[in-house]
């Protein structure tokens, strides 16, 4: 069990500040209401069993992390589903961007979009949410990944231009 | 090694960029949330709740109690040390809440300042063996103001040769005060044994509250 001097909240403690936040984590990445809501139960089974192990209280909140990821990596192997059809699966998306610019952007529609995000390599698409959504810092996003944060850089790099070449090859679809 | 500067977040589209930060809608995280507790509340040990009442005549005590009634008093401990003990061997969910167990924390407080005779608070003895439950019921009889020894205990459980396993489960009591182990003394009319630091002062504290004369 920790030593004295550090401080371990209790388990509840944990769950009730980092939940919501791993929910939409998860959701990011997994891209499916169902497969996000499972991962995060079994990230936090998992957490508790671990817990009393841990020697350090440094960064609960990216030792959480790092197991929703490797939790999340298993499902999506394991159980390989499209990202979800929800109701409002054709919606068009920034319908309120009125900018006669983004106008062809604005036809993607949340099944397009959802599939250039899974399109994306695994690192890429955990290293982007990690850093621009969750708003990791990328030293923490480093820890969570188990790579350099040089690595890190390199994988939000790629996956945002990667992103941004499947959205214009849609648009030209569409064009 | 190129330098792979952070894009800008417009270098994605727009469309991507607001659907991926807008996440999901907050009312979806709040209902994930309320089924992820109650599978923990299925599937992981029992929530402990557990505050201290502070200054006694025994120092800071801290107050630990399941739903079923107390698992745990302890003092002259840290609360990381409280915490190490609730989660041992994966016992319990310890949640910090006054509230919930403000009838104890009252109760020892009142006991521990004389202004109170009896502690009839309700006990959770799951987590320990049936022998050690039965050494502590047993010495829960010992009424106020009395002592008895080790080896009548053994007795009483029907195990008169087991006095220095009695000893040992009555070291190990979970709820002290509550279930009087400082009223168990050695069969010489020494004090035996008690818990923390300040051990044998302790139990002199107690049996002097509780008006035992004391020899010697």
């Amino acid at each position: 069990m920790p030593p004295e001097n550090t401080a371990f909240p209790p388990f509840d403690a944990l769950v009730e500040t980092h939940s919501r936040e791993l929910f939409s984590y998860l959701w990011r990445i997994l891209q499916n209401e169902q497969d996000a809501e499972d991962c995060l139960q079994e990230t936090f089974l998992k957490a508790f069993r671990a817990y009393s192990g841990l020697t350090h209280a440094d960064n609960l909140r990216a030792w959480l992390y790092k197991i929703a990821t490797n939790t999340a990596r298993n499902h999506h192997r394991r159980n390989s589903r499209t990202p979800v059809e929800s109701m409002n699966e054709d919606e068009e998306l920034g319908s309120r961007d009125q900018d006669p610019a983004h106008v062809v952007a604005a036809q993607l529609s949340i099944r397009q979009v959802k599939q250039a995000v899974m399109a994306l390599p695994e690192k890429q698409r955990v290293a982007i949410v990690l850093s621009r959504f969750q708003d990791l810092p990328y030293s923490e996003v480093a820890s969570v990944m188990g790579i350099s944060e040089e690595a890190v850089r390199a994988n939000v790099y790629q996956a945002a231009r990667k992103l941004r070449s499947q959205v214009l090859a849609e648009e030209l679809e569409h064009a | 090694m190129p330098d792979h500067k952070p894009e800008s977040a417009n270098d994605m589209t727009d469309s991507i960029q607001d659907y991926l930060q807008n996440g999901p809608r907050p009312e979806l995280a709040e209902q994930a949330h309320v089924r992820l507790l109650a599978r923990l509340d299925a599937e992981l040990p029992p929530r402990a709740y557990y505050d201290n009442v502070p200054n006694t005549l025994i120092g800071d005590v801290w107050v630990a109690a399941s739903d079923q009634g107390l698992v745990l008093i302890d003092f002259d401990i840290s609360e990381t040390a409280l915490l190490a003990v609730l989660t041992k061997g994966q016992r319990y969910r310890p949640v910090r809440d006054a509230r919930r167990v403000d009838p104890y924390r009252l109760a020892v407080s009142e006991y521990l300042m004389g202004r109170r005779q009896r502690l009839d608070l309700p006990v959770d003895l799951r987590s320990l063996s049936p022998f050690q439950r039965s050494v502590l019921l047993a010495a829960r009889e010992v009424p106020r103001g009395q002592v008895t020894t080790y080896a009548d205990i053994a007795q009483r459980i029907g195990k008169p040769r087991a006095f220095r396993a009695v000893g040992q489960a009555l070291r190990n009591n979970p709820v002290p005060i509550v279930i009087p182990c400082h009223r168990i003394v050695n069969s010489d009319g020494t004090l035996g044994g008690y818990g923390g630091v300040l051990g044998s002062q302790r139990k002199l504290d107690l049996l002097k509250l509780e008006g035992v004369a004391l020899v010697g």
